[in-house]
């Protein structure tokens, strides 16, 4: 009998878990059903993963390894700062128009993470906020941006970029790009960018 | 009715702080994580007791949505009632939504992360409410685009938008910082503004 199953890999199993923990949730995925979606036994499956929560974790550290380098890589330091939040926004909401099931889990299912990886998770989360706040206090100290609190700005623009996760779809209205425009836009509103 | 807790100090079990029980365990560890001996242990008593105060996980999880999502439209309508500035009540409307997520966090992670577990006919009710609020938000925002008080380019990205923002306060709000839910509610009412076009709200 010819088997006409997609080869499997470390990387085939955490992209079958990244779908199903994305729709039922981390304590609602059972490795069992990444077996089945696979077309594979349990234990077949475990000479190509750790754990559950090693895939978890493999999904996380990605994610927000990816959140920084992301920023760093379009974020120039000797720019005007409302250039630097308008990159740094527009390349944090496209990622979550196009990577959605990914934010999904890191935003839900981190609660689930064991040390030392939450502590990791959590560092590399308010190293992205402080880059972020850093921009809009540069703004504020140059006399371009007029917001009250930079602390909550920040938290207020990051959020609103998570949550496109939350409700885009690729056979929407908009592409990615045009809500990652709009929402880089929403961003230097909110800081009073002049 | 009361019942013996680990300890031996007796609480009162009814309905309701069964389901205030639920609702801080499914807040915690999601609908799908917590089962129903959970629930029971965390009020001290065994889960063939809890069935007198309540009739099933799906049950619970029905009522602290549905009344939540009741309560989102019903302070809608109570904020935007009796101003007639476009921008006074999308400033009140947002400031009420952020108030509300900052002031009942468990119930809003809740709404946010398990609506999908939902049984009919209760989902199809709870998703016409949020419906209902978000077109309510994209009118006002189309108003004030249509008086030139408001500059958004497209009130449906908008609305969503400052909607879910919104929404966040519940995930990062705590009752013990620096900020009072009072204080994040009028920053976000701000913040809303700004992103439905209003350059300076002050």
């Amino acid at each position: 009998m010819r088997s006409v199953r997609a080869t499997l890999t470390p990387d085939v199993v955490l992209d079958a878990a990244l779908t199903l923990f994305a729709a039922r949730g981390y304590h609602g995925t059972a490795v069992s059903e990444i077996a089945t979606t696979l077309g594979v036994r349990t234990p077949s499956l475990y000479n190509h993963m750790g754990s559950k929560h090693e895939l978890l974790r493999t999904i996380v550290d990605g994610t927000t390894a990816g959140v920084l380098a992301d920023f760093h890589a379009v974020v120039d330091p000797a720019d005007r700062p409302a250039d630097q939040l308008r990159r740094a926004t527009r390349t944090y909401a496209c990622r979550h128009a196009t990577r959605r099931r990914e934010a999904l889990v890191v935003n839900r299912d981190t609660t689930s993470l064991e040390e030392p990886a939450f502590g990791e998770m959590q560092a590399r989360r308010r190293e992205h906020e402080h880059a972020l706040r850093a921009v809009i206090t540069r703004g504020v100290a140059a006399g371009e941006f007029r917001v009250g609190a930079p602390a909550l700005a920040s938290f207020a623009i990051r959020e609103l970029c998570v949550s496109i996760a939350r409700w885009f779809t690729d056979d929407g209205e908009l592409s990615a790009d045009a809500v990652a425009d709009q929402y880089s836009r929403f961003a230097l509103r909110i800081v009073g960018s002049t | 009715m009361t019942a013996p807790t680990p300890t031996g100090e007796r609480v009162a079990v009814t309905p309701a702080a069964v389901r205030d029980a639920a609702t801080t365990l499914f807040a915690e560890k999601g609908y799908h994580g917590t089962a129903l001996s959970e629930v029971a242990a965390h009020l001290g008593i065994r889960t063939p007791s809890l069935y007198n105060h309540m009739r099933s996980k799906q049950e619970l999880l029905a009522e602290i949505v549905l009344d939540t999502s009741q309560q989102v439209w019903a302070e809608f309508g109570a904020a935007v009632d009796g101003r007639a500035d476009v921008v006074d009540r999308l400033r009140e409307a947002a400031r009420v939504y952020a108030l509300r997520h900052a002031t009942h966090r468990r119930e809003a992670l809740i709404v946010n992360r398990d609506v999908a577990s939902l049984a009919e006919p209760v989902l199809s009710q709870v998703l016409d409410l949020r419906r209902r609020h978000e077109r309510a938000v994209r009118a006002l925002i189309a108003e004030g685009v249509a008086q030139g008080r408001l500059a958004a380019e497209d009130p449906r990205t908008a609305s969503f938008g400052l909607l879910e923002m919104c929404v966040s306060v519940a995930r990062w709000f705590s009752p013990d910082g620096a900020l009072s839910a009072q204080d994040v509610a009028e920053q976000y009412s701000d913040f809303a503004l700004r992103v439905a076009g209003l350059r300076d709200p002050d």
